[in-house]
């Protein structure tokens, strides 16, 4: 096995990893297509007259190239212009310095602002990028290593999602995609629909299939992870007023695409701030759900009836000592492991194991291991993702006004035992929650890169 | 010197000394490794720029040359965000009037 953790401004070299039998030797050297590249969801890209905006970007591996999304703006005294680019990047793995030729391809340049919403793949060469009130279609060519731009289609799309752009996006197939989206604070309107992409002459073509709408929740504690798919089930959690409620629902898409209301059930009520700071949701190997609130989390079990958990299902303080605020679960291996970070000021990320048979709704943590802090104050949105084997994880930190903004990188390898690899501090890396004194030239990444 | 520019507001986007045109047709600025959609921009050669160039700042046509962006604001004096500006100056007020000056 091969690791590298670099950054797109520079490597940071090879590193010597031990899992206390075996070392593997990281090294950009000889490294094989089969890897995995993971981006931050929200990056900025600096300009020196640039405050506050930030970017976020999409990412898409085709072997060795990447494609990202991204925006930034660029001010003019009081005024902004936006810009938005689609790119490519092609790791050269030929050499020792990480280098990467990159081809950006500019989609869009004005003075008026626009709000990156997701993306749908059509195939592995066209990506739709919808950007709430339009969308672009571009096509890829990694042979030639450029991007077109097939149409910029400025279809009005906020008939499908109502008072916000989509919060969360998941593509079923080629076709259609789930969206989630929420209504202004004071409509407390949760919204889902089904969204069919017809792709034809080198334009496509966005409808609504079905959606449904959910009044008076409060859903304000939505956030990309509150909505999961299993099949043709969808399951949304958000958080209600006063953050004391977490509330689920379960919808079914049907054989003719409409959405179907399942079952809607109250997971969590008078808790104490179980649904600040969002809401997260998991899918479990068997296909059932771990639902995640602050200091809480649940084991939901599908059925055809709605969905079934255990009431009372577990405070997680006890675990942990305090409470964390965002969590995730991931496959890694043969194990399921919990990953959970909190806001107590010590910045640990919790992992454990999480055993269960299907019909069983309790959830069972085990070896529960307190990790090292990997950045002090971890507020907002942290952020995990996995890679074969690998895990890595940001928070945001909190702090002076010379730390604030900063985002910590913690990087787990699980083998035959957790193991951390490496941490970072990074300046600028953005979160959703938490942007506002961050900026930063620089777009980080992790490659982690698994040898076969 | 290549100058890229809007077609809506022939605002000049990016500038580079190396242009290649990509097997898509479009202009493709080697020094900074963007392309652009060469339906949403013109493509002008110049032998020099505004001394005080910058990108936004200027509009460019091939019979005016280079004009002021009219949509173009100075940053204020300090480099610093207008809010952070702002926010000093209702501090200072706040400030002011609690010693009694204002």
């Amino acid at each position: 096995m091969s690791l590298t953790v670099q950054s797109a401004g520079g490597g940071i070299g090879g590193m010597n990893i031990e899992n206390g039998k075996e070392a593997y030797y990281a090294s950009l050297e000889n490294i094989p297509k089969n890897n995995f590249v993971a981006v931050s969801d929200y990056a900025p890209t600096y300009d020196k007259t640039d405050s506050s905006y930030y970017a976020k970007f999409f990412t898409s591996v085709l072997d060795d190239v990447t494609l990202q999304v991204y925006k930034n703006s660029r001010k003019s005294g009081s005024n902004y212009y936006y810009y938005m680019y689609a790119e490519l990047t092609r790791q050269n793995y030929t050499t020792s310095n990480a280098d990467a030729d990159t081809y950006a391809l500019n989609l869009y340049s004005s003075s008026s602002s626009l709000s990156l919403s997701f993306i749908h793949k059509i195939s592995e060469s066209v990506f739709v990028i919808v950007c709430g009130t339009t969308h672009f279609t571009i096509e890829v060519d990694t042979s030639n290593f450029t991007i077109t731009l097939l149409e910029q289609n400025v279809v009005n799309n906020t008939e499908f999602f109502m008072d916000n752009h989509p919060i969360v996006y998941h593509q079923i197939d080629e076709n259609r995609g789930v969206y989630g989206s929420y209504g202004s604070y004071s409509s407390y309107r949760l919204s889902v629909g089904i969204l069919q992409f017809a792709f034809a002459n080198n334009a496509v073509t966005i409808t609504l299939l079905d959606s449904s709408d959910k009044i008076n929740t409060g859903s304000t504690r939505v956030n990309k992870h509150s909505l999961a798919v299993v099949g043709n089930d969808i399951f949304y959690l958000d958080g209600g007023v006063g953050y004391s409620t977490l509330y689920g629902t379960h919808y079914r898409i049907t054989d003719d695409n409409k959405i179907q209301k399942i079952g809607e059930r109250t997971l969590i009520s008078s808790s104490s701030n179980c649904a600040l700071y969002g809401v997260w949701t998991c899918k479990v190997r068997d296909g059932s759900l771990i639902a995640n609130g602050y200091g809480v989390a649940i084991k939901v079990l599908l059925t055809d009836e709605g969905f079934s958990f255990k009431t009372g299902e577990p405070s997680l303080s006890s675990l942990s000592g305090n409470d964390g605020i965002n969590s995730a679960l991931h496959f890694l291996g043969d194990m399921d492991v919990f990953i959970k970070t909190d806001n107590s000021g010590k910045g640990i990320l919790y992992t454990g194991e999480i055993s269960y048979e299907k019909t069983d709704l309790t959830l069972v943590f085990n070896n529960i291991e307190c990790m090292q802090s990997f950045c002090s104050n971890i507020n907002g949105d942290a952020y995990v993702k996995k890679a074969e084997n690998c895990i890595f994880a940001i928070g945001y930190v909190t702090g002076t006004s010379s730390t604030s903004g900063q985002y910590g990188i913690f990087i787990q390898h699980f083998y035959t035992k957790l193991m951390r690899l490496a941490t970072e501090t990074i300046d600028g890396l953005l979160l959703e929650n938490a942007y506002k004194d961050a900026f930063s030239d620089k777009k980080y990444k992790l490659t982690i890169l698994n040898k076969n | 010197m290549y100058l890229i520019v809007n077609k809506e507001d022939n605002r000049v986007m990016a500038t580079g000394k190396n242009l290649t045109i990509g097997t898509n047709g479009y202009p493709f600025l080697e020094d900074i490794q963007t392309a652009f959609p060469n339906f949403m921009v013109n493509t002008f050669e110049t032998a020099e720029l505004p001394q005080d160039f910058e990108i936004d700042k200027y509009c460019y046509t091939e019979k005016a040359r280079f004009y002021p962006n009219p949509e173009w604001e100075e940053p204020n004096k300090y480099g610093i965000p207008d809010e952070t500006v702002q926010a000093i100056k209702d501090d200072t007020i706040m400030d002011l009037i609690e010693l009694g000056v204002l």
